[in-house]
Parts: structure tokens; C-alpha cells; sequence
């Protein structure tokens, strides 16, 4: 036998002959304790693990609720200092605390209140954007500087920070842009806007040329979101808004400098542009 | 005033055929069928599957001759233009071709040479030509592809009538002797069978006797608008042309379906879970309380709680005032919580009490006019014969009898309809501020009212008491002796007594039979005249009434006698439109001139009554014997002086 | 006359001369009553360009049945169910003629393609437009659904593929 081994067995033999004299020699209650903190350490133990386990799977209720929190807080310094001189912050309120309850917020908004980075305005959209697959959304007023059709006949001109959001948007979800237009220059217009932008494509982030629809009605632009069956629209129209509020999960009203917003509902969000909403 | 013409017209035509005494079988009725009270009958005339046949063969015949096209065309054109041959010639002679084109009727194609091969459109072989079909557009198919394109339209209902060539461009019709030529006797027999019904089903003036059986038809013989119109088929039962429903006059169609919907429906279940049952308060079933203790317990649920105030019985019992009150109850209710809940179920409660008394009395005059339609065919069949023997007459004078059951039937349909009418005209909440409303709908229910007293006399009249006067002549001595051949004694039946006896029945039911009529033909034409006109007017003028009533009797009376005084015979078109022009012309009149005016009718009305040998009840029209009485026979009503009140 | 006779016949006549360069009819292997039909969309409309496929049932009783066509391609059309391609056309139904050939069918649905009829429409959002008198939306929606689910002559087709995503899963669902 080696040595190596016989000396570990002596000292095995005197460990547990020590062992075995101070639990006779000492008094059962503090055995007893001994065993309560071992058991608690034990408990713990299984506690924090579950715990990570959870955290590895992305949701943790006690985060979500702060984030959530946090978010809400964002959306209402967002919104109350956009229209803090109109008499709106209570309907306000409920929108925006509705709209933070459908687009579900699952990343900390540590990420929302980063700054205008470009990881950081993917990360925003891709937040806000959780459980949608198909947006649609009006150009006039919202991706373009003009909102009547009339005025497209003479140039279009994208709205600053647009074009970046819809294509953080297209990342995420099939975006379909819509537009009301006169004739085909107007067609022209938007889509000559469009493409300066580098918005069409067939790139990532980019949304194809043929996802964008023209139109020559009201009515028409309504039955066209209809089929289409979006998680979200985004329109500067009110009567489109309107039109739209009963059928559709989401909606996202991009309100003009002088007009009313329109019918208040749960599933209508108010903000003063894309840019707005999607960052901090 | 161009309303009077109208009825002007109508009653000359009601008086002529008021008892018809021709044996014409033209006419839907005969004195056999019940007396109708309906004032504005039209002409109409029942005709059997044979008839019908004819009738399809004459217009046939005579669209043929006068378009010249044969037979096949001809039918075409008749179903096209709903088989009215004088639209047919209206819309032919305007314009040819487009109704030509319309149907599918196109020239002859020249067939070109027999004896070459064509290919069938349908199957794709190739087939002689001569061996092949076509329509006159001469597209050619094979007689195994006619046979299933011909099978399969008819089998697709009477719309095989309008059947066209299949070739998908040509619209020629397929003349009938094609279909008959290529199907089988079965489908054969239904497209003939197709055939007879169009004349019917596509012919606005012909309906089907709606009653199970029966296969007449019943066709009008006059322009056919939307408003009621009852009729009666050979087969014995009423119908109304417009809505096939039974006859339903006075009331019209809309409410008669309303009524037969509503009394089908469940809105009145609905109406009754609402008044009489509360709903539990944790799994929301209705709940009727069925006995006087306030805890009630759900029998799905077991939940336990209070009747007045729903809430649960943990929170109840000795606390709240015991097992029969409920403070909680008493002071939500003085608060005024309960307002409007309980003022829902007051109104359904209302409601349905309301539809409740009206369908009633509906159902209960339906149920009698059943009964009294057996009866009446048990007293034709047995009671008559028995009755001849005991009275020695012969059963062709016991028809008063049979008349009396007749308008027994007839008065309970009509006074079942005014019922739902009833319903439907005097609405859920009268405010009490609408006295018109409240004085039409009093001056409706007196004239029902009045209608049905006489109803239920004459009912109980030619019911029971015949029935008992049978009993008594039975039991008369005499008449229990039977021969040995069975033959019963009937010496009794000639005496003098039994004689007496038997015509004051007699004259006493002919009486009330009469008297019952009036007063259901004055309900009827109230009815259908409206009830604001007439009460417009007879608020106006109370004298003229009084006036009026007497006016029909002396009228009939001078009928009957034959002679009339000058100031009658103005207006001895008819009863009501005398009273009715009596009263528009006394409302012009000053109302003292109107009493003086009254007076002298009054003389002329003895003079009259002497004449004829009797006088009338001036308030229920009964013919009195005796000129010397003062008082009516069959109501007490005194013989002159105002009319009082029943 | 069985459908199954008919029906060879018909077959050998569209074999025999290939009368119509818009419509193609093609059997199923295994049974003779199922058919596939691909059509190009005609001329002058926003369906140029592209092709679909019709999935075509032979009744027993043909012809004097109509056979039961619906299209297999989804395609954005008033009166074309969107989700299960039923066709709204009187001749499948009411008006049908036991001398209509498949060929004739097909013809029909080509020329229900160029003349939608918005009156009664299985699809209502595209029945909208056209009652809107919207060409400009109806003709853009219908080119667009075309583009990404019907497809081209050549064979190579950009029917489109699921977007990918890193982390949002989400499907192509149109």
C-alpha cells in the first residue's frame, strides 16, 4: 500500500473520530441549530437557482414590472411635455398606460433610455414592437413632411429621423407603407422620397418595393389596412383612425401641430411624431 | 264623401246576393254554406282540378288563335305574362321581337341535310343528325344527353318550365313536346304535373285551397288588390285570398299575422320569465318563488338568498327584520334603488296580463266555433231527423236551425278576430290624456260587447234549450209507446199544445238568429270602417243615433213588407249607409229641427208597424208579434221613449 | 355517358391542340376527376404577369353538374374567397351548362379576372375598393399579393421567404 494512502486514511480516521467526539461531547440543542441553518442555507441555495433559471429564460415578473414601470414613466414625461399646454393629459394618460400594456416591454427600459444610438433605437423599436408582425403604416404626415395629397405633386420630403425608425422597424416585422396620392406623379413623388431614403430594397432592413401601396380614397386606404390585418397602423389621418378603431389591435395616431386628436379608445396611442415614440 | 260611392256600390252588390236563391253552381255558395256577414264581398268562384284544366286549355286556345304560334309558344307566353291573356296581348302587340327574345322563342333554324355526322355538344360522339334533338335554334345533342339534362331540371323543381337550350349562349326555350319526347313516364308526369300547378302558382288571380286534401282552387273574378278578401272553398273552409290564412275579416292581414306570430313566439315567454321570476343572484338562472318564506335557495347553485333584496341569506334572518320582511328591502326601495328594475317588470307584468286577457278569449271563441262546427254537422245529421218526428215537419223547414249553428260559427270567428284586432289597436299604454283613444276604444268594446252577449244567447238558445225541448217532448205521455215495427206515435206531435210550443221556439231562435247577424254586421263595418269616423260622429249627434238605430230596423222591415214611407226610401239603399248619411246630413242640420225631425219619424213608424203586423225592438231589432206590447220580447226594452241603457 | 368518359375525352382534345397559351390543364396522376389548372393572369390587369393555380373536383355527374374549382394560389380579387380561394361565378353554380368543358371554365375565371363584379363579393375589402371606385388601391393590392404569392412564367418565383429575424419570431402569415 503507498504511503500516500495510508496517511489519508489516518487522517480520515482522525477526522471522523473528532467528528464523532464533539457531536457526543456537545449539548442536542445546538445539534438542533445546527441543523435549522443548514437547512436554510440548503432552501437558499435551491432559491437562487431557480432564480437564475429564470433570469437565463428572459422573464422575471418582479423586472418586467419595473421596466414596465420605468416605460410608462418615459411615455408620460414624452407625452405631457409634447402637449403640456393642451388641456388633454387625462385622456392621455390611460392611452399611453394602455399602449405600454399591449406592446409588452420585456427588456429593461434601461436599453429604452440609452442614448440615440443605433443599437440603442433597434433595441427601442424591437421593445416596443414585441408581438407584432405586420405594420402598416400611412406616409403622409408620418414618414413625409406633407400630409394632404394635393400636396405631393410638387416633391416630398421625408420627415428627419424617419426613415432610421422604419427601417429598425422592417427588422423586425413586415412593414407595408401606404400612401393616398392624386395621380401618378404623386405615386412618383413618394416613391422617388422613398427610395432617396434607401427605405426600398430588398436589404435587410429595407422594405420591398413592391409592399408599397398607393391609393386614391379614404375608403379605400381603410379596406386596404383591412385586408393587410396589421398589428399596428400608423396614420396621420384622423377620419382613417376613426374608420379603423373598431377592427384593429393597435393603432398609433401621429396628431398634427393644430388639429383635434380623434376619438379617444384604448387601442389608440397619440404622439406628435415617430421619432417620439420609438426613442428616448 | 267619395267613400259612400264606394260602399254605395258594394252593398247594392251584398243586397242582390244576400240570400241567394238560384242553385247556380257558379257561385261559391249556396244557402247550404253559412250566411257571410262580410258586407264587401266580391265575386269569386271555386273550380276543381277538371275545371282547372279547362280553364288552362281555354286560355291556351285563345292566346294560340289570336298570336298565331302553337301551343308550346303559347304556354310560354301565358307563364311569362302571369296568365293574364290580356297582358299577353297588351305586351305582344307592343313589342314582338323583345318579348320573343325575352322568353326564348326563336325562329326555326333550317336543319340543313339529314344524312351527315355531328358531334353531340355534351358527350362529344359523333351521332347521325337525324337521330339527334334539338331546340328550334337547332343546336343538336344526342338523345342520351337531352334525356339527363332533361331528367336533371325537372328533378330541379318547376323551374324546368323556363327550361333553355344547354348550349350556354343560346337562350331558346326547350318546347314542352321535346321534354315530354325525351324523358321517361315518371319525369314526364311531373313536368305535367308542373305544368297544371303554374297555372295556378304564377296566376295572381288563382290560389290553391289551402286546407289538407282538397285540390280546388279558387279564382277571383275581379282585379286582385292587397286587402283581405275571405273566401270559401267548395270543400267548407274559409280562407283569405290575400294571406291564405283562414278568413280573417274585419281584421286585416298585417295584424292577423303579427297575431299568429306573436302567439307563436318567444317573446312572451321571455315577457313572463321577466314579470314572475328573478334571477339568482350567483349564477344568474330565473327563479320562481313558489312559497311565501322569503329565503329562497337555488336549485342549481344552492346558493341561498333573500327574494326582496337578493343579497345573501348569511347576512339575513333575525337581523334585517325577520324571515318575511327585509329592512334592507324597505329602505332601498324608499331610496328609490329598486325604481327601475321594478318598473321594468311592472310593465312587462302589465304586458303580459294584458296579451294574456286578449289571447284568452281569442283561444276560447276558437275552441267554440270548433264546437259549434261539430255540432252543427251532428244536428244535420241526427238531431234534425228526431226532432221532425216529434214536431211533424218536414226537415226541409227545420233548416232554421242549421242557419241558427251557421251563424253561431260564423259570429265566433268574427269575434275571435276582434279580439286580436283588439290587441293590436288599443295599445299597451293609453296616456290617460287621450280621451278619443279611450272613447274609441269604449265605444269598440260596448259594440263587442253587445255582439257577444247575443252570440253567447243564441249559443246557449239553439244548444241547450233545443236540446231541452227535445227532452220534454220525449217525456210527454204518449210517445213512449213503441210498435212492434219500432215506429214511434207521432199523434202527439200535431196537437194543438205541441204546435203552439214548437213555433214560439221557432219564431224565437229565427229572431235572435236575425238579431245576432245585425249586431256582428254592424261590429264588421265598424271595424273596417275605422272607428274615428263613426266616433267623430256619433259623439256629435247622440239624437241622430238613437235616430239612426231605428232607421235600419224600419228600413228592413219595409224591405220585408215591401212597402216604404217617402221618407225612407231615400235612404233604403242599405242599413248603414243611411245611418251614415243620415248623420252627415243632421250634422249640418240645427239640433232642435233634428228632435222635431225625430218626432215625425216616430209617427211614421206606426203607421208602418200597423201595416205590417208587427213591430221591432228598437235596441235589438227583434221582430215583436204582439202590436199592443210596450215592451220587447226578447230584451225588455220599452217600445217607444229613449233607449235604455243595457 | 359517365364523367370519367367526358372527361378522357376532354383531355384528348386539350392534348390534341393546345388551343389557349393562357390556360393550362394538367390531370392528376392517380385520378382522372381531380385536375390542377394554372392560369396567367390576363393582360391589362394588375394580375399580369403571374400565374395561378386553380385546384379543379369532377362530380359524378358531370357534365350535368358543374365541377367544383377554387384557387389554390391565394389572390387578392372581390370575388375569390381570400383564405380558402372559393370562387363566386354564376356558371359553378346557377347557370351551369352540361356543354361548358374545362377549358370553358378556365376561360371564365380568366375573364372574371379582368372584370371583377364588386356586387357580391366573397372578399369584401377588395368589393370596398371597387365600389370606392379606388383602382389605384385595388390594382396596387392586387400586384402586391400577386408579387409575393403567385408565380412568375419564367419558374423562379420570389415567393417570399419567412423574414428573417434574430430574436422576434414572427411568421409570413399572408
Amino acid at each position: 500500500m503507498p504511503p500516500l494512502a495510508d496517511d489519508l486514511r489516518g487522517l480520515l480516521q482522525l477526522f471522523w473520530s473528532r467528528l464523532a467526539r464533539l457531536l457526543t461531547g456537545t449539548p442536542p440543542q445546538t445539534i438542533a441549530l445546527t441543523g435549522v441553518l443548514g437547512l436554510a442555507a440548503f432552501l437558499y441555495g435551491i432559491y437562487q437557482l431557480r432564480q437564475a433559471g429564470k433570469r437565463r429564460s428572459g422573464t422575471s415578473p418582479r423586472r418586467a414590472a419595473a421596466s414596465r414601470a420605468a416605460f410608462q414613466q418615459q411615455q408620460q414625461q414624452v407625452q405631457s411635455s409634447s402637449i403640456a399646454h393642451q388641456q388633454q393629459s387625462t385622456p392621455l394618460q390611460p392611452a399611453c398606460a394602455q399602449q405600454s400594456h399591449i406592446l409588452k416591454a420585456s427588456q429593461p427600459a434601461a436599453a429604452a433610455s440609452a442614448a440615440n444610438t443605433a443599437a440603442g433605437l433597434a433595441g427601442a423599436v424591437r421593445a416596443q414592437l414585441a408581438g407584432v408582425s405586420i405594420i402598416t403604416m400611412s406616409a403622409p404626415g408620418v414618414l413625409l413632411q406633407e400630409t394632404e395629397p394635393h400636396q405631393l405633386q410638387d416633391g416630398a420630403c421625408m420627415q428627419e429621423s424617419a426613415a432610421e425608425i422604419v427601417g429598425a422597424m422592417a427588422q423586425v416585422a413586415n412593414v407595408f407603407i401606404l400612401a393616398q396620392v392624386e395621380d401618378e406623379i404623386g405615386e412618383a413623388t413618394v416613391r422617388c422620397a422613398l427610395e432617396e431614403a434607401e427605405l426600398l430594397g430588398l436589404k435587410q432592413g429595407q422594405v420591398k418595393p413592391h409592399r408599397l401601396l398607393f391609393c386614391s380614397t379614404l375608403e379605400g386606404k381603410v379596406s386596404m389596412v383591412r385586408q393587410l390585418e396589421p398589428g399596428l397602423h400608423v396614420d396621420a389621418a384622423a377620419a382613417t383612425i376613426e374608420s379603423l378603431q373598431r377592427f384593429m389591435p393597435q393603432l398609433l395616431y401621429i396628431q398634427q401641430a393644430h388639429l383635434p386628436p380623434p376619438a379617444s379608445g384604448s387601442n389608440i396611442g397619440i404622439a406628435r411624431s415617430l421619432a417620439e415614440v420609438f426613442q428616448a | 264623401m267619395e267613400d259612400d260611392s264606394d260602399y254605395e256600390d258594394s252593398y247594392v252588390a251584398s243586397d242582390v246576393e244576400d240570400y241567394p236563391t238560384s242553385e247556380d253552381g257558379d257561385y261559391g255558395y249556396d244557402p247550404q254554406t253559412e250566411p257571410e256577414i262580410s258586407m264587401r264581398r266580391a265575386a269569386y268562384t271555386v273550380l276543381s282540378e277538371e275545371e282547372l284544366k279547362l280553364r288552362q286549355q281555354e286560355a291556351l286556345q285563345q292566346v294560340m288563335q289570336v298570336l298565331s304560334i302553337s301551343e308550346g309558344e303559347a304556354v310560354r307566353v301565358l307563364r311569362h305574362c302571369k296568365w293574364d291573356v290580356n297582358r299577353v296581348n297588351e305586351e305582344w302587340f307592343a313589342d314582338t321581337e323583345a318579348l320573343r327574345d325575352k322568353i326564348g322563342l326563336v325562329d326555326e333554324q333550317p336543319t340543313g341535310s339529314g344524312r351527315r355526322k355531328e358531334s353531340c355538344g355534351i358527350c362529344f360522339d359523333e351521332f347521325w343528325v337525324s337521330e339527334m334533338h334539338a331546340a328550334p335554334c337547332n343546336h343538336s345533342f344526342c338523345r342520351g344527353c337531352w334525356k339527363g339534362y332533361v331528367h336533371t331540371a325537372i328533378s330541379g323543381g318547376p323551374a324546368v318550365l323556363s327550361l333553355r337550350c344547354p348550349l350556354p349562349d343560346c337562350s331558346a326555350a326547350v318546347p314542352a313536346a321535346l321534354v315530354t319526347a325525351v324523358s321517361d313516364p315518371k319525369h314526364r308526369e311531373k313536368y305535367h304535373l308542373y305544368s297544371l300547378r303554374s297555372f295556378v302558382e304564377d296566376n295572381q288571380r288563382l290560389e290553391w285551397c289551402p286546407a289538407p286534401g282538397c285540390e280546388n282552387a279558387v279564382e277571383a273574378l275581379h282585379e286582385v288588390s292587397n286587402e283581405a278578401m275571405d273566401v270559401t272553398c267548395r270543400c267548407g273552409s274559409s280562407f283569405c285570398f290575400n294571406c291564405k290564412e283562414e278568413a280573417h275579416r274585419p281584421v286585416d292581414c298585417e295584424t292577423v299575422k303579427k297575431w299568429i306570430i306573436k302567439n307563436s313566439a318567444e317573446s312572451e315567454n321571455l315577457n313572463w320569465i321577466l314579470a314572475n321570476t328573478k334571477p339568482c343572484p350567483k349564477c344568474k338562472r330565473p327563479i320562481e318563488k313558489n312559497q311565501g318564506c322569503m329565503h329562497m335557495s337555488c336549485s342549481q347553485c344552492k346558493h341561498e338568498f333573500c327574494w326582496l333584496c337578493l343579497a345573501s341569506w348569511q347576512e339575513h334572518g333575525e337581523r334585517t327584520g325577520g324571515f318575511y320582511n327585509c329592512n334592507k328591502y324597505e329602505s332601498a326601495k324608499k331610496r328609490g334603488d329598486y325604481d327601475a328594475e321594478s318598473l321594468k317588470r311592472e310593465h312587462a307584468r302589465v304586458s303580459l296580463q294584458r296579451y294574456m286577457h286578449y289571447y284568452q278569449r281569442w283561444a276560447e271563441n276558437d275552441r267554440a266555433r270548433s264546437q259549434a262546427l261539430s255540432s252543427k254537422a251532428e244536428a244535420n245529421d241526427k238531431k234534425l231527423e228526431v226532432l221532425s218526428e216529434f214536431v211533424a215537419t218536414p226537415t226541409s223547414q227545420l233548416k232554421f236551425i242549421l242557419d241558427a249553428w251557421a251563424q253561431v260559427v260564423e259570429c265566433r270567428r268574427i269575434l275571435k278576430w276582434t279580439y286580436a284586432y283588439g290587441y293590436y289597436r288599443f295599445g299597451d299604454n293609453i296616456p290617460d290624456e287621450d280621451t278619443a283613444q279611450k272613447q274609441q276604444q269604449g265605444f269598440f268594446e260596448f259594440n263587442q260587447g253587445q255582439a257577444e252577449m247575443f252570440l253567447e244567447k243564441l249559443n246557449g238558445v239553439v244548444e241547450k234549450d233545443l236540446d231541452n225541448l227535445v227532452e220534454e217532448f220525449k217525456r210527454e205521455p204518449g210517445l213512449s209507446e213503441v210498435a212492434p215495427d219500432g215506429s214511434v206515435f207521432v199523434d202527439q206531435a200535431s196537437s194543438p199544445e205541441r204546435q203552439a210550443v214548437w213555433s214560439k221556439f221557432r219564431e224565437q231562435l229565427i229572431g235572435l238568429t236575425e238579431v245576432t247577424r245585425m249586431h256582428f254586421v254592424k261590429l264588421v263595418q265598424e271595424l273596417e270602417k275605422g272607428l274615428d269616423q263613426l266616433l267623430a260622429f256619433y259623439s256629435e249627434q247622440p239624437e241622430a243615433e238613437a235616430e239612426a238605430e231605428v232607421e235600419p230596423a224600419a228600413v228592413s222591415t219595409a224591405e220585408a213588407s215591401g212597402s216604404a214611407t217617402p221618407a225612407q226610401q231615400a235612404t233604403a239603399k242599405a242599413p248603414k249607409r243611411s245611418k251614415r248619411s243620415r248623420i252627415s246630413s243632421r250634422a249640418a242640420a240645427d239640433k232642435a229641427s233634428n228632435s222635431a225631425a225625430a218626432f215625425s219619424l216616430q209617427e211614421a213608424d206606426s203607421e208602418l208597424e200597423a201595416e205590417a203586423g208587427y213591430w221591432q225592438c228598437r235596441r235589438c231589432t227583434v221582430i215583436n208579434r204582439d202590436l199592443n206590447s210596450q215592451s220587447c220580447s226578447m230584451c225588455a226594452q220599452n217600445r217607444r221613449g229613449p233607449i235604455s241603457a243595457s | 355517358m359517365t364523367a370519367k368518359t367526358r372527361v378522357m375525352k376532354e383531355y384528348k382534345e386539350i392534348s390534341r391542340s393546345q388551343a389557349d397559351e393562357a390556360i393550362e390543364l394538367l390531370p392528376d396522376e392517380r385520378n382522372i376527376l381531380l385536375w390542377k389548372g394554372l392560369i396567367k393572369g390576363p393582360q391589362e390587369s394588375p394580375y399580369e404577369g403571374h400565374i395561378f393555380e386553380l385546384g379543379i373536383k369532377v362530380p359524378d355527374s358531370y357534365p350535368l353538374a358543374p365541377p367544383a374549382v377554387h384557387f389554390v394560389t391565394k389572390i387578392f380579387h372581390p370575388n375569390v374567397h381570400f383564405k380558402t380561394g372559393e370562387i363566386c361565378l354564376d356558371i359553378l353554380k346557377t347557370s351551369w351548362s352540361p356543354a361548358w368543358t374545362l377549358q370553358a371554365v378556365c376561360r371564365a375565371v380568366l375573364a372574371l379576372l379582368s372584370a371583377p363584379a364588386p356586387d357580391s363579393p366573397l372578399n369584401c375589402d377588395a368589393g370596398n375598393l371597387l365600389r370606392a371606385q379606388d383602382m389605384r388601391g385595388y390594382s396596387s393590392m392586387a400586384r402586391m399579393y400577386a408579387t409575393r404569392l403567385a408565380a412568375m412564367p419564367q419558374g423562379s418565383s420570389i415567393v417570399e421567404q419567412p423574414h428573417p429575424s434574430s430574436l422576434n419570431t414572427f411568421k409570413e402569415d399572408h
